[in-house]
């Protein structure tokens, strides 16, 4: 038997769903903003990278790929770089850890991590390699390198953030009485 | 507990679920590196989409900005407050040794002042400045640029001479309405004319994307102190001549660097230097010049 759906029941669906996408918008707006703290000049952890990541794996209907093209391209656009250039690492990564996820949700929390650390370091080698291609000019790999390492060691922190977010996620991809 | 079908959880917010996953996954991954392909060969297609962008995005990221900016001050203040005693101490030497420069620079003043109305000399215009705080600083390996808060509407135009406190950081190449694009120093593309103070010696100071840009175009007899101060030289018209912008320090191998005076890495506060505009310079025949 169908149940039937209220209007409070969409609301608070909706209000779930908006909320979890904000926190998308804030994490991609921390990898960009100026923290005006030292040493945070090139080594910038990439956020967004761990965000996507982590729904890829736990909730692929939350960021589409279109969706992630458009972040990507957003982050591009916002820090000054080449056009899609995350664009592309964000949509290949999502596609990649996407067909993996069913064996990544059996994880531990460590080999999950074991997981974000491959991912993030071979996309860091890839973006650098990509750019080198296209661009032919050699930019120092150092700061690429260290700023995946920042990433990987604070992927705990950011991923108890969107845990967080996940609990309180509608359950369904359309409102359910 | 009927089980929920996998395509139904799959569906969700895509207009695009008509493709599946893997498909979709391909069509932007092309996409990608389409758009990718075009902004380095055509870079010019897309500053104006880049620009509305940043100036739709300016605001939010300034209010998200604040917190951490109000926060660095706060931290600044306190672990100032122990060094007080001894700053005090340091400012008053500084303040007797700069009041005996004062008078120097005002006896300098009146005499430049009356020899140069003796030869009849032509004096640059007095600059104005805009000053703004930088509201994304995206520090990545691969452009050195930041997004200040200040736009056309403010003044700000493309070529213009961004300074900190301390020193040049860089030039503006991008302008919207409320935001624009300051390619630092550092840039893989960034090329400043400058002059050995001190000397007519001149050069050019490259952006390697490693935090000290190089001299190039020195002449190999060329011998340079460590700490001698490079400013800019004013030549092709872009940048005022005189602005400060770094000491010169030596690198690996006797390699000439530039220590640039302000701190790349923590730019929070600039000034945008408004240049009457030179009619040499106007984008059209700038654009037609460059192949």
């Amino acid at each position: 038997m169908m149940a039937h759906i209220t209007g409070y029941e969409t609301l608070n669906w909706t209000l779930r769903l908006l909320l979890a996408q904000t926190v998308v918008l804030l994490i991609l707006a921390f990898s960009v903003i100026n923290y005006s703290i030292p040493l945070t000049g090139e080594v910038r952890p990439h956020f967004l990278l761990a965000a996507v990541f982590y729904w890829a794996v736990y909730r692929p209907t939350l960021l589409p790929p279109w969706y992630v093209f458009v972040l990507g391209l957003l982050m591009d656009t916002l820090s000054g770089l080449p056009l899609g250039l995350n664009a592309l690492i964000l949509v290949a990564v999502h596609w990649v850890v996407r067909m993996q996820r069913v064996y990544l949700m059996g994880q531990s929390f460590l080999g999950l991590w074991i997981g974000f650390a491959l991912t993030c370091f071979l996309s860091a080698s890839a973006q650098w390699s990509l750019y080198a291609l296209i661009s032919r000019t050699l930019v120092p790999a150092g700061p690429s390198l260290a700023s995946a390492g920042v990433t990987i060691l604070l992927f705990p922190l950011i991923s108890l953030l969107l845990i967080l977010v996940h609990r309180i996620l509608p359950v369904a991809s359309k409102p359910l009485p | 507990m009927k089980r929920r079908s996998r395509a139904k959880v799959f569906a969700g917010l895509s207009p695009f679920s008509f493709l599946g996953v893997r498909s979709t996954s391909l069509v932007f991954v092309t996409l990608s590196l389409i758009i990718l392909c075009l902004s380095f060969f055509k870079p010019g297609t897309m500053s104006g989409m880049r620009m509305t962008i940043a100036d739709t995005a300016a605001p939010v990221l300034s209010a998200v900005n604040r917190p951490f900016q109000a926060t660095a001050d706060f931290v600044g203040n306190v672990s100032g407050m122990t060094e007080m005693r001894a700053e005090n101490v340091r400012l008053e030497a500084e303040n007797k040794r700069l009041r005996e420069w004062y008078q120097t620079a005002l006896m300098l003043q009146s005499e430049n002042q009356s020899l140069q109305e003796l030869l009849n000399l032509k004096i640059d215009g007095q600059h104005k400045y805009v000053s703004t705080r930088v509201i994304v600083d995206a520090g990545n390996a691969y452009v050195k640029s930041v997004l200040v808060g200040a736009g056309s509407q403010d003044g700000v135009r493309k070529g213009q001479a961004v300074l900190s406190g301390e020193g040049m950081v860089g030039r503006v190449i991008e302008t919207g309405k409320t935001a624009a694009r300051v390619l630092l120093l550092s840039d893989f593309s960034s090329r400043v004319p400058v002059i050995v103070e001190g000397s007519r010696q001149k050069a050019i100071l490259a952006g390697t994307n490693e935090i000290y840009p190089v001299l190039r175009h020195l002449p190999p007899d060329v011998e340079l102190a460590e700490g001698t101060r490079i400013v800019t030289s004013g030549d092709g018209g872009v940048f005022p001549p005189g602005l400060p912008i770094g000491k010169v320090v030596k690198g690996e191998g006797g390699k000439l660097q530039v220590q640039p005076f302000a701190d790349m890495n923590r730019v929070v506060y600039v000034r945008i230097l408004d240049v009457p505009q030179n009619p040499n310079l106007l984008e059209g025949q700038l654009l037609d010049a460059t192949p």
